[in-house]
């Protein structure tokens, strides 16, 4: 029987759909002022700073696997708080202020939430949240710390805040296969490899202090 | 009546935004009568801390509802005109205050969007008559001793109107649940990087 509901293309075509025009759109050519420095470096230097991290990358990509874990709401309401509460520990970052065991913090954000997906833990919305926002903390002060010695810090948390939700997206990407068979476990070893990652850069950031 | 695709709908807002994306060819211009208004166009949409916050009320405003939305619009529009007017006329010791309520504005209008609620009339309006006032400064007042002032403002505030409009129209047309979703993220992207730049303009200061 011919199919005569409409066509709505799914996650993987829109995406596809869309990925030449955010290239085009983050591809930044001569821009007028606002900043001093260069715009473009900054946009993409800031793009690249949670990429370089692998610590940053993984965590950041458990949150999305731990969104779609938790189902809705948290695989939005997660991707949502997060960039704010992450300023939050921006802000931390750019005063000055003192926050000691940032590198630990975020290495154990990794553990923690890798080991929450292997274990496939099912908190209450809100203790998720806050377990979260705890960690999202100590990522945005990493972040916060070198804005103000970028030459056009605009661009360059522009940069990373669109790094930091593309990763969450990658993330949900990956747990929006948990319904099918192999789908639930593919993202408890997403979880177990997170967490694994994690381990190694608590042990070298606590090594290293 | 056939009822249209939001693939459709999606290619003509597609065809928009590549439109204004792609830099037309910059080899020279043709009559010196349009450049500062060629100037003014260009202004806004090559500075990141105009770009993003009018994106964001634009489609704030498709979800407020048939009189709230036009009427913000409106106000933020004629704060927007006093200020280019005003930018041109006023020789600023620091651009401090215009910057901080510009990054400001990143805060409320990407909050706002991503808590998705509808704000109320006796906060918004005032909220975006003074964002108007410090965009449309903040643009006005990089007009340069040898420009046409009446242009160059003509050509920005049009090209803050495309803005508006660009970030209007699929927040108005598009109604899928997960677009909807990923307003309120950009929205809260948008309300983070205001946070930061406003510690950072602190920090600064």
């Amino acid at each position: 029987m011919k199919n005569f509901l409409p066509h709505y293309p799914t996650t993987g075509q829109t995406l596809v759909r869309y990925t030449p025009a955010l290239c085009i759109i983050l591809a930044a050519r001569a821009w007028a002022h606002a900043e001093s420095g260069d715009l473009s470096g900054g946009l993409s230097s800031g793009f690249m700073h949670p990429l370089t991290g692998l610590d940053h990358v993984v965590a950041m990509v458990a949150v999305g696997l731990w969104g779609a874990q938790l189902r809705q709401p948290a695989i939005w309401l997660l991707p949502v708080t997060f960039p704010v509460v992450m300023a939050m520990g921006g802000v931390l970052g750019i005063v000055g202020l003192p926050l000691p065991g940032v590198e630990i913090g975020i290495a154990l954000s990794a553990v923690v939430l890798g080991g929450m997906v292997l274990a496939a833990v099912r908190p209450p919305l809100a203790v998720a949240a806050v377990f979260v926002g705890f960690f999202a903390i100590f990522h945005g002060y990493a972040h916060g710390a070198e804005l103000p010695d970028s030459a056009a810090p605009l661009a360059y948390s522009i940069g990373f805040v669109t790094s930091t939700g593309l990763l969450h997206a990658s993330g949900i990407l990956v747990g929006a296969g948990i319904d099918r068979p192999w789908g639930a476990r593919l993202v408890r070893a997403g979880g177990a490899l997170v967490a694994c990652v994690g381990v190694y850069f608590l042990f070298q950031a606590i090594v290293g202090s | 009546m056939k009822a249209r695709s939001s693939s459709s709908l999606q290619l003509p807002y597609i065809a928009f935004v590549w439109a204004l994306v792609c830099y037309p060819a910059n080899a020279h211009i043709m009559s010196f009568d349009i450049d500062d208004f060629y100037l003014g166009i260009l202004h806004p949409i090559t500075a990141l801390e105009h770009i993003f916050p009018l994106l964001a009320l634009g489609a704030l405003a498709a979800g407020q509802g048939r009189i709230k939305g036009p009427l913000t619009t409106a106000i933020f529009l004629t704060g927007l005109a006093a200020g280019l007017a005003y930018g041109t006329v006023h020789d600023p010791d620091s651009m401090a205050l215009p910057n901080n309520l510009n990054y400001l504005s990143f805060l409320v209008f990407g909050g706002l969007l991503a808590l998705a609620r509808p704000a109320p009339l006796y906060l918004f309006l005032p909220l975006a008559a003074v964002f108007g006032i410090s965009h449309g400064y903040g643009n006005g007042a990089m007009l340069r001793g040898d420009m046409v002032p009446l242009r160059f403002c003509n050509g920005a505030f049009l090209a803050m109107v495309c803005i508006l409009i660009i970030g209007f129209l699929p927040a108005a047309l598009i109604q899928k649940p997960g677009f909807r979703i990923a307003l309120r993220v950009l929205g809260s992207w948008i309300a983070a990087i205001g946070l930061m730049m406003m510690a950072l303009e602190f920090a600064k200061n």
